[in-house]
């Protein structure tokens, strides 16, 4: 008995001293200081666990000069059942980005297990769960009312990837739309709902794999879409040109957002604004579609230059990806501007610069 | 309830048998196991090697766009350092070679489809993907390093001084000019220096091409690649972060002398024990 009860005091002990990951004061608010109000990056705190560093990325993020922050908040983590909601993580992210004076764009998708067939990717939604992810969204806007203004539906549908394996489908997509669309703006008319974030792609006509961006958009206007968003999301990655390579059909290139945007004013829709929530150049040593560090450079400090001075109809321009919270091993870790162990990298440096307008 | 309630005993020789039959079965195994039995060597057959063995040839996936490893010399052909390895290793094991030029993205997938037996194309190893391929133990080292010219005091810096514990890059570079690419790996860390207090000036170019290596060392350029023949076309810079790691003077033909070491691969029959080690990496 006497060892019994010895053992339930260690185990109280070791509970009781079991190390807690640490908060991060949230601090003073703070501004952006900026020479260009449209700057912002995506940042990738979703899988962020440490709220030190949700903390530093937020403050590196303001520290740039870049008052927009894109970010994912999968439906998965923050409602995991019907009836279950866990909001800790993202109330952090939210509460750090406010205070570091950030407008966030908020990103939603990823389907948790309840919402969808069995033996499917988190990535796939069908009709029957329309408005599950409705709810969910109503629910995101309520429960951020005054703190996100912006929300993203769903990310490049245009790829088979990321509609869940299944055939790519505009009509489908704007359906969608059209279910959570009015949900979201009776839950908080405040909310300017953001759609499309295709992605450029040149797939040919039946490609299993995707459908060619400027198609889909056009799509989505024929089944209707027009009276379903407020802004348009565009995905405006470089590749290997230079931002001021002309746009044309057949190139993906920064550009390409202007063909987005004729589509949109083609079908009425020129009042609507534009952002860019994905975009940039990579300079991977050996990627085939990487650019040179001093191009990445050079490319990324003038399409922030463009977004500002000749395109009055965009209103942010948010580039990929500001941080990992590991590294991927990949190509992908040479479109970060800040390592994982927040060392900043050269076109950070110089993007604070021009951003900010201070000397190194 | 009616009977006779007494538990049953199992007969001696049931209860022996079952003894028997296990012992036996425990004394199988061993045998099976054992090194060099034929249950080992069947689950340990390296099927790769079985079919490159019975096809006489080994295909090979690479890159060539990565000189001086792999790059299309004039006449379309695959040369460089890897291809001279790849060689070696089919002559000691008598075998016909068979070059594929695979997208660097591809090359991994082209292994585990089998479209190749081997990859050697200066892959880097990454950690997460040793559960499904086999990584040679490494035969480059990259790292970032400094070339200085021959004459230079630099060159003559007490290794002792280079060792990790000992290296203090401020001061070694101290009221120096290091010409570095722009926005590359060695940028980042010049900066980094400099941020440290370091009285360095960074050169930056835009290009490895565009650094003075020719005069070598009008400044001193910090050359943030891995290979050994920095005025090459397309030569790319180093992954790698750990710049002080493992400093040491070498000598080379060039006017320059790289610091740290690693200027010269190292020799690949050191690296390439056994032939699991087929599938290559640096």
């Amino acid at each position: 008995m006497l060892a019994l009860l010895l053992v339930v005091a260690v185990g109280l002990v070791l509970w009781w001293t079991r190390p807690r990951t640490p908060t991060a004061e949230l601090g003073p608010q703070r501004t952006v200081v900026t020479q260009n109000p449209k700057a912002g990056v995506h940042t990738r705190l979703t899988d962020e666990v440490e709220p030190w560093k949700i903390k530093r990325t937020l403050e590196m993020v303001r520290e740039m000069g870049a008052p927009w922050v894109v970010e994912y908040f999968p439906w998965a983590y923050i409602q995991p059942k019907p009836d279950v909601w866990k909001w800790k993580h993202s109330d952090e992210v939210i509460a750090h980005a406010n205070r570091q004076g950030l407008t966030v764009i908020a990103r939603l998708g990823y389907v948790p297990e309840w919402a969808r067939p069995p033996e499917t990717t988190p990535l796939f939604l069908d009709e029957e769960h329309f408005a599950d992810f409705g709810r969910f969204a109503a629910e995101f806007v309520t429960h951020y009312a005054g703190q996100v203004d912006y929300v993203i539906i769903w990310n490049e549908p245009n790829l088979a990837l990321e509609w869940g394996y299944a055939a790519v489908d505009p009509v489908k997509y704007t359906a969608m739309l059209k279910v959570v669309y009015p949900m979201i703006k009776a839950a908080n008319p405040d909310v300017q709902v953001l759609a499309g974030a295709l992605a450029p792609t040149l797939a040919p006509p039946g490609s299993e794999w995707g459908m060619n961006d400027l198609d889909f958009l056009q799509a989505m206007y024929d089944a209707g879409a027009a009276d379903y968003f407020d802004i348009l999301a565009v995905h405006a990655y470089g590749w290997s040109f230079p931002p001021d390579e002309p746009a044309a059909p057949d190139v993906v290139n920064f550009r390409r957002t202007e063909l987005l945007r004729d589509i949109m004013v083609r079908n009425g829709d020129g009042a609507k604004a534009v952002m860019i929530t994905e975009g940039g150049w990579n300079d991977h040593p050996r990627w085939t579609r990487a650019v040179r560090p001093g191009q990445r450079i050079a490319y990324t400090l003038r399409a922030y230059e463009i977004a500002r001075d000749e395109w009055p109809w965009l209103d942010a321009i948010a580039l990929w990806a500001f941080r990992y919270p590991w590294d991927a091993k990949t190509y992908q870790d040479y479109y970060t501007f800040v390592r994982t162990d927040f060392e900043p990298k050269p076109i950070y440096e110089e993007l604070r610069q021009a951003l900010t307008g201070e000397s190194p | 309830m009616s009977g006779d309630m007494r538990p049953t005993t199992c007969p001696w020789w049931r209860r022996w048998w079952v003894w028997a039959s296990a012992l036996l079965l425990v004394a199988l195994l061993g045998l099976l196991l054992l090194p060099g039995s034929p249950a080992v060597r069947l689950l340990r057959q390296d099927t790769t090697w079985h079919a490159m063995t019975q096809r006489g040839v080994w295909r090979i996936g690479m890159d060539p766009s990565f000189p001086p490893f792999e790059t299309l010399a004039d006449d379309g052909a695959i040369v460089g350092y890897d291809v001279d390895l790849a060689r070696a290793m089919a002559a000691q094991w008598d075998m016909e070679v068979e070059l594929v030029a695979i997208g660097f993205d591809s090359l991994i997938d082209a292994l585990i489809a089998g479209k190749v037996d081997s990859v050697i194309s200066a892959l880097p190893l990454d950690p997460r993907l040793t559960k499904d391929i086999a990584y040679s133990a490494p035969y480059f080292e990259a790292g970032l390093r400094l070339a200085v010219p021959q004459a230079s005091a630099l060159a003559a810096t007490d290794p002792a001084a280079l060792e990790p514990d000992a290296f203090d890059p401020g001061t070694l570079l101290a009221g120096r000019t290091v010409a570095v690419e722009w926005g590359s790996t060695g940028d980042m860390i010049g900066r980094r220096l400099t941020r440290e207090g370091a009285s360095l000036t960074l050169a930056q170019y835009p290009t490895p091409q565009r650094k003075p290596w020719a005069r070598c060392c009008g400044a001193r350029p910090m050359h943030s690649g891995g290979q050994r023949y920095p005025a090459r076309p397309k030569a790319r810079r180093s992954q790698s972060w750990l710049w002080a790691r493992r400093w040491k003077a070498v000598p080379t033909s060039s006017p320059c002398r790289c610091v740290p070491m690693n200027c010269t691969a190292t020799s690949p029959t050191r690296s390439l024990p056994y032939r699991r080690t087929a599938r290559l990496t640096n």
